[in-house]
């Protein structure tokens, strides 16, 4: 179905992708982002790592009791002896238990407050981003940052951490125990341990490979359904289903093909493994036996060696188990990393300009030129002076670059050259929360959050009182269709809005605007093209009363909303090339009054002739 | 009176996915499976045997053997280890490809199935929520088949062979190591169901938790310019703190029962000593029958270890897979069994006493109109008077509560589906772009489209004015990954789409709103040609974009209130005439008449 070229471009984006993702980070930045959050812990690893040792030593003890039992009681036939070893042994256990449940316990509760505080600063970390990082991350992959890696890191803080330092020091423990016992036999047991080494240090870096790869599928299979899940009335209107259906298979396929890599190189490794320690055990029992008989040994000494060397074995073998676990975890961890590290090119100047964020703001654009993409300019050097209290409207064909003013204003981006001003100072030089309380961008198709009317109005601010909610709603005359909804203020709307019209979200969006920036330059960004001209008859007296106090930047189609105006700016083309009243602008005869005389013809077409005719006659007659 | 629904006769279907549905989808791989288990079964013996091979040895040395016999017995040990390994090889590749294929097919299943199920359902789940079911909840079941065949056989053979084993050296000391490392497995049991509840809610919360970053992110320009970004942190911290609460509730029940078998071993084996030294003093047991109770012990308790394991998987699976069920359930909106096909649309179409209720609301209100095939028509009315909602029903993104709509004389819910919707080329209010290059946007599915047909959609549409702006022109990646486009870009991509469609039906919902009134109006103009053998449907606001339709409605609060030509409407001074009054006072500045009169007639 798919063309072969479109296939090779998709292949080059990725590898693009792969080049940027396989710039390796190093362990050292990584461990030491993991530090970051583990160490206000301190007193809590230090306790976890004292009862690790104890746990590990106790834990050492039963093989030698049981050699002690069999080389003196149950040799000799003194049943006596045996009562205290066995008292040793069985008090040792439940402390074991203890000790062993209580360093889950801390160290859990540890894992589990530095992953909250992670996962927390991550979120922040990414809500500080500016926009041109959102317009280029899908949400998925956002999500799946947030959930799936945070989750492999669970792991290894709550659970593999134990297991691992267990493991290290009981293998510690063990070869040191032995050597002790009898170094001969110690030297035959340990024989095996460098090839397992040299082995794990082999498979490292492929696992670690295979692993962030499958990493990165995930990622693109949650982006995947979440643009899949957001678009399927698309989908489904559009009969796409096939398609969709071939896309999601192919990353499924690839996200189970890169599964399947990870278990080949596991699966050999471990099998490898698994392998040394039964090489491991018979070199035990031959140098054993040997010793026995010739002598350097003790049965009793080759029984505890047995199970030293298998719970030597043991520790590896779980080492193993981990590993995969652990490399996954490590390559979560530097997708985590990474996107700490992305920091904002948006952020406040180190010394920021005061600002009176109560006063009515007057705007400066000096020669702004701007653009999204490299080579594509979408602003042409743009100049303006907007007095405090003036409205302006600006109209021009889509793509003229209306909207990137808006956004050029907010500081959503930053210009390429010139300088955007508000009241003299430049939108750089002020503190992002000054510049937000100062100019405020109601969007086009304004976003729901899920949750009631009411939530969506107060918008995660508890200092909202309701009374200042239903005021804001009755001046953007949203409060007419909330009050005839069923629960009012508490309706609960779907995800996306989908139980309200475009309009009314638009609506909804005026309201919030309201509340949330009483004094702020306002900048309606096409904010009522879908609303009916009633409704928006009831709006315009609204805003009447909303921008007697403000200055305001509308940008809008309809002629009927730009007319009113103090001032209309026409863009092209990425400049402005009109700038007067309504008036003004019809006298010029430029693109305005073009604009405007085809709407008008289109309107009141016969209504305009007859005017106009008796204006002739009149003209004719005078 | 109002007709009845035929669909809605029909109870909705939810296939329960549950364990024999699982089981389906391991049937499809049981040759992976068997060889498995049987590489289990195969470990397992290998497994129990070594240290049966490895007292004997110890006894041999014990009663002086020579060097050769020595030799001879540790590599029959070895001999056996390099069994094991091909055995443990076996499991964890052939259970790999078990689990894996498994969870793929599910995926696959899952997400053909959600690619027919209706908006309505959409609505109930949240993103976030459904990407977290369909990565995180399908892993567990992954977890659970993973265990099964990779320690399922060996740990059940483990048990029966050493058992055997055992018993053939002591029989009481067998039954009393068994009996007492029962305890533990029946702890583990009874935590499988216990636990199940809790471990839902951990996998509740991470979905809450996801929709929660879904919804954030998605709306994070609003939260940015309202400033509200330390609010939706204190949001997620709750969220965020909850879920630390039930995963610590839950780890803290469970981790004591994962650690119970090693203790009851531990404590077994001191019971094995002081009964097998009672034993061994008798001379019913020699120190290499101990070697082999020590080593066994292990294996025992590691392998009842697994069993329970394995049951606490099963108990967490089971809740997933409840959570998937809703997931898996038959579309109310789909094509009936006898569905009749729908090849050569006229495009006439008749809303009959329609009604929709959507929750505990009447959008739509008895609603009948007729529209013939090839006509131009326009709906009008305020906002949220239920326009869109009449229009999606033709399309069947809803089907209507009460009446019928019918296209070329049958009912749309006996037409084939895919037939009924590739009859309609429709832009929506809001328009969606894939990540992917612009001209796969326009497109959609067919690549059989020649290059003619899309350039002409694209003039038409006027896409093509802001083609030199984009970096690579059509292959530009727009959607979420790629180049933003604005508003009325966007729409005419839309339109563009629409148009390459070549349906017999058109609908544009308020598809030019964002677009400027210029090129607006070069595109309605264009369109005229397009829609000429088509029926259409237009629902704007502008006067001028509906008054020239063949014949148009006007809706409020979901009745129809009005119908007739423009001209008709504007003789009755209803609503439409008010619209139309409203508009002209607006728009035409009475002062400036003259002046304009003077430069539409130079």
């Amino acid at each position: 179905m798919r063309s072969v070229s479109d296939d090779r471009w998709e292949k080059q984006e990725l590898d693009k992708e792969f080049r940027q993702q396989s710039e390796d980070l190093s362990d050292r930045y990584l461990i030491f982002m993991l530090l970051r959050f583990v160490a206000p812990f301190w007193r809590q690893l230090i306790a976890v790592f004292v009862m690790l040792l104890i746990v590990t030593g106790l834990s050492l003890l039963p093989p030698y009791l049981i050699q002690i039992a069999v080389d003196g009681p149950i040799t000799n036939g003194d049943m006596q002896g045996l009562i205290p070893i066995a008292i040793v042994y069985f008090t040792s256990i439940p402390a074991l238990f203890v000790l062993r449940f209580g360093q889950i316990y801390l160290l859990q509760t540890v894992g589990q407050d530095a992953l909250v505080e992670m996962r927390q600063a991550l979120f922040e970390h990414i809500l500080k981003q500016d926009m041109r990082f959102f317009n280029k991350t899908p949400v998925g992959l956002i999500v799946a940052r947030l959930s799936n890696d945070i989750e492999a890191l669970t792991e290894l803080l709550s659970t593999s951490i134990v297991i691992i330092a267990t493991n290290l020091v009981t293998l510690i423990g063990i070869i040191g125990v032995m050597l002790v016992l009898n170094w001969r036999l110690a030297l035959i047991s340990l024989a095996v341990m460098p090839v397992i080494l040299l082995a794990s240090i082999y498979f490292r870096g492929k696992i670690r490979e295979v692993s962030s790869r499958m990493h990165r599928i995930i990622g693109e299979y949650q982006a995947f359904l979440n643009e899949q899940f957001n678009g399927m009335l698309i989908v489904q209107l559009f009969n796409r289903q096939m398609i969709s259906a071939e896309e999601f298979d192919d990353i499924s396929s690839r996200y189970r093909q890169s599964r399947m890599d990870l278990r080949d190189s596991f699966t050999v490794y471990a099998s490898f493994l698994q392998f040394m320690t039964s090489v491991g055990m018979a070199l035990v029992l031959y140098g054993g036996g040997e010793g026995v008989l010739a002598g350097w040994a003790t049965l009793g000494m080759l029984l505890s060696f047995i199970q030293y060397s298998q719970r030597s074995f043991q520790p590896i073998l779980q080492l193993t188990d981990q590993f995969a676990q652990i490399q996954s975890a490590l390559s979560a961890g530097e997708r985590i990393a990474r996107m700490l590290q992305v920091e904002p090119q948006i952020v406040d100047p180190a010394e920021p300009a005061t600002l009176d964020t109560t006063r009515t703001h007057a705007i400066t654009l000096d020669n702004v030129h701007f653009e999204y993409e490299d080579n594509t300019p979408v602003l042409r050097g743009v100049s303006l002076e907007i007095l405090a209290g003036q409205r302006v409207a600006i109209v021009g064909a889509t793509g003229a670059g209306k909207t990137s003013l808006a956004g050029l204003l907010a500081r959503f981006y930053d210009v390429n050259e010139g300088r955007v001003m508000i009241d003299g100072v430049d939108v750089r030089d002020m503190t992002l929360d000054d510049l937000r309380r100062c100019v405020m961008v109601v969007p086009q198709s304004p976003y729901c959050f899920h949750g009631t009317i009411a939530e969506n109005l107060m918008l995660f601010d508890k200092t909202v009182t309701y009374e200042r909610m239903v005021s804001a709603a009755q001046v953007a005359r949203a409060s007419r269709f909330i009050e005839r909804l069923p629960d009012q203020y508490d309706y609960q709307l779907l995800p996306g809005g989908a139980n309200l019209s475009e309009g009314e979200r638009q609506l909804l969006a005026l309201a919030r605007a309201l509340i949330h920036n009483p004094h702020s330059i306002l900048v309606l960004d096409e904010a009522t093209s879908n609303i009916d001209t009633e409704t928006e008859k009831y709006i315009q007296e609204g805003l009447e009363h909303i921008l007697k106090n403000r200055t305001s930047l509308i940008i809008a189609h309809r002629l009927s909303t730009v007319r009113d105006a103090d001032r209309i700016l026409v863009m092209k083309a990425g400049q402005v090339v009109e700038d007067g009243t309504h008036e003004e602008l019809l006298t010029l005869g430029g693109v305005y009054a073009e604009l405007y005389r085809r709407q008008f013809e289109e309107v009141g077409l016969e209504v305009a002739k007859v005017h106009s005719e008796t204006a002739l006659k009149e003209h004719s007659a005078s | 009176m109002a007709v009845k629904t035929a669909t809605q006769s029909t109870p909705v279907s939810v296939p329960q996915a549950d364990m024999h549905w699982l089981w389906g989808f391991v049937k499809h791989h049981r040759g992976a499976a068997i060889a498995s288990i049987l590489s289990g079964v195969l470990g397992g013996f290998a497994g129990a045997g070594a240290p049966y091979l490895i007292g004997i040895i110890i006894d041999n040395v014990g009663e002086g053997i020579t060097r050769n016999q020595l030799l001879a017995d540790i590599g029959l040990l070895i001999f056996i280890g390099a069994i094991s390994v091909v055995a443990f090889f076996g499991q964890r590749y052939f259970s790999g490809t078990v689990a894996y294929s498994v969870t793929y097919d599910i995926q696959i299943k899952i997400f053909d199935n959600m690619l027919t199920l209706e908006q309505d359902f959409y609505h109930r789940y949240p993103t976030g929520d459904l990407i977290s079911r369909m990565h995180s909840d399908i892993t567990t079941i992954w977890r659970l088949l993973a265990l099964t065949f990779t320690r399922g056989g060996v740990a059940i053979t483990t048990l029966i062979v050493t058992f055997f084993l055992l018993g053939m050296t002591s029989l009481p000391l067998t039954i009393l190591v068994f009996m007492v490392l029962a305890i533990s497995t029946f702890f583990q049991l009874r935590a499988g169901i216990v636990l199940r509840p809790v471990f839902e809610k951990v996998q509740d919360q991470a979905g809450v938790m996801s929709a929660f970053v879904q919804d954030v992110v998605s709306g994070v320009q609003t939260v940015k310019t309202s400033g509200k970004e330390d609010g939706a942190a204190t949001k997620f911290r709750e969220e965020n703190m909850q879920y630390r609460q039930d995963w610590l509730y839950f780890r803290r029940r469970n981790e004591p029962i994962g650690m119970l078998p090693n203790l009851i071993s531990e404590a077994t084996a001191g019971l094995v000593v002081v009964a097998g030294g009672v034993l061994a003093l008798n001379g019913d047991l020699t120190i290499g029958n101990f070697a082999q109770f020590l080593i066994y012990l292990n294996l025992i308790s590691n392998a009842l270890l697994i069993v329970g394991m394995i049951y606490q998987r099963y108990q967490q699976t089971l809740g997933v897979l409840d959570r998937l069920t809703p997931l898996l359930q038959d579309a109310t909106i789909a094509s009936k069994q006898d569905a009749s096909p729908l090849s050569q649309p006229k495009g006439e179409i008749t809303f009959e006493n329609v009604s929709l209720d959507l929750g505990d609301a009447r959008l739509l209100n008895n609603i009948s109109l007729t529209i013939p095939a090839g006509a131009t028509v326009a709906l009008v009315g305020p906002t949220g008077s239920g326009k869109s909602l009449l229009v999606s029903l033709l399309a069947r993104v809803y089907d209507p509560t009460e009446g019928r709509i019918l296209v070329d004389g049958q009912d749309i819910r006996d037409l084939d589906l895919d037939d009924l919707r590739a009859a309609i080329a429709y832009v929506p209010q809001t328009t969606f772009l894939f990540s992917q290059p612009l001209h796969r946007n326009v497109r959609m599915t067919k690549n059989t489209i020649s290059d003619e047909e899309l350039d002409r959609a694209i003039h038409i549409s006027r896409v093509s004015n802001d083609l030199e702006q984009l970096p690579h022109g059509m292959d530009t990646l727009v959607g979420e990954k790629g180049v933003m486009l604005s508003g009325g870009q966007k729409q005419r991509v839309a339109i563009a789409r629409a148009i390459l469609r070549n349906s017999a039906i058109l609908v544009l919902d308020d598809a030019l709103s964002s677009v400027d009134t210029h090129t607006a109006a070069d595109i309605l103009g264009e369109l005229r040609h397009v829609v000429q053998n088509r029926t259409s449907i237009i629902i704007a606001h502008r006067i001028a974009t509906v008054k020239d339709a063949d014949y148009i409605y006007v809706l409020d609060y979901g009745t129809l209130t009005e119908e007739g030509t423009h001209k008709d409407l504007v003789e009755k001074g209803g609503l439409y005439a008010s619209m139309v009054q409203r508009e002209l006072s607006t728009e035409i500045d009475i002062e400036n008449i003259g002046e304009v009169g003077h430069a539409i007639s130079e």
